[in-house]
């Protein structure tokens, strides 16, 4: 199965917000770890709705977390 | 592992031990022409309880380990995959009760003459376990098919 055409930076946000833990991240979203690990590895991709969510926990627009990949020759 | 994977795990070994022992048992008896119905009815009942205690226990276990509630509620991944395995379960369910029934009902007359003292109950008893051993495959399937998803979210 091929990974979804997005790339996040939860990672990075959760670095830069106290280090927060995957944990901490699903128990403020409703979520268990496993899936914001699986987020964000890339392996899933979330509802509109929780990516709201985890844009919400870090106080930053959801174009700020989940960036949309071009392919090559995609009009923009 | 989330506790989901886990639970699925748990159902899948203890269906495994549990249920190929008790399959393994009827059928042979059953190839060999030899069908104790009140034992059989034993066995399956000792077989469910044991499932129910150790898959009812080890979840348990497996909550009380991970500090979860084991009625919180699946997140979206979660459903997501649960929703899968259901519909390749339901799939398979809908192919497999008309090769069991049709398979039963095209061997009536070999079931009717290989057991000649009891040919209805015997019947019954045969078309019965068919069906449970069909659930029982369903079962495994949809849970295995869980652990793999997870296993590629993972």
């Amino acid at each position: 199965m091929a990974p979804p055409p997005i790339s996040n930076t939860i990672r990075r946000l959760r670095f830069d917000h106290s280090e927060m833990t995957q944990q901490d991240l699903a128990d403020r979203i409703g979520m268990t770890r496993q899936t914001i690990a699986a987020i964000e590895q890339n392996k899933y991709s979330p509802s509109l709705e929780a990516a709201f969510r985890i844009a919400e926990v870090f106080g930053v627009e959801i174009g700020e977390v989940f960036q949309w990949k071009k392919a090559n020759g995609e009009k923009p | 592992m989330s506790v989901r994977e886990k639970t699925s795990w748990i159902a899948v070994l203890t269906t495994l031990v549990v249920w190929s022992y008790y399959f393994s048992v009827f059928w042979s008896e059953a190839l060999a022409g030899r069908i104790d119905g009140e034992g059989i009815r034993n066995l399956f009942i000792i077989c469910l309880v044991i499932t129910g205690i150790v898959m009812l226990g080890l979840t348990i276990a497996v909550a009380v380990a991970a500090r979860q509630s084991m009625d919180a509620p699946p997140d979206e991944l979660e459903r997501q995959i649960e929703g899968r395995a259901d519909g390749i379960g339901f799939k398979l369910l809908e192919l497999l009760v008309p090769v069991v029934l049709i398979g039963g009902l095209l061997n009536l007359d070999a079931i009717r003459t290989a057991f000649p003292t009891d040919p209805v109950g015997s019947t019954a008893i045969i078309f019965a376990n068919g069906f449970l051993t069909l659930m029982v495959v369903v079962e495994l399937v949809r849970e295995g098919v869980k652990i793999v998803l997870f296993r590629m979210t993972a």
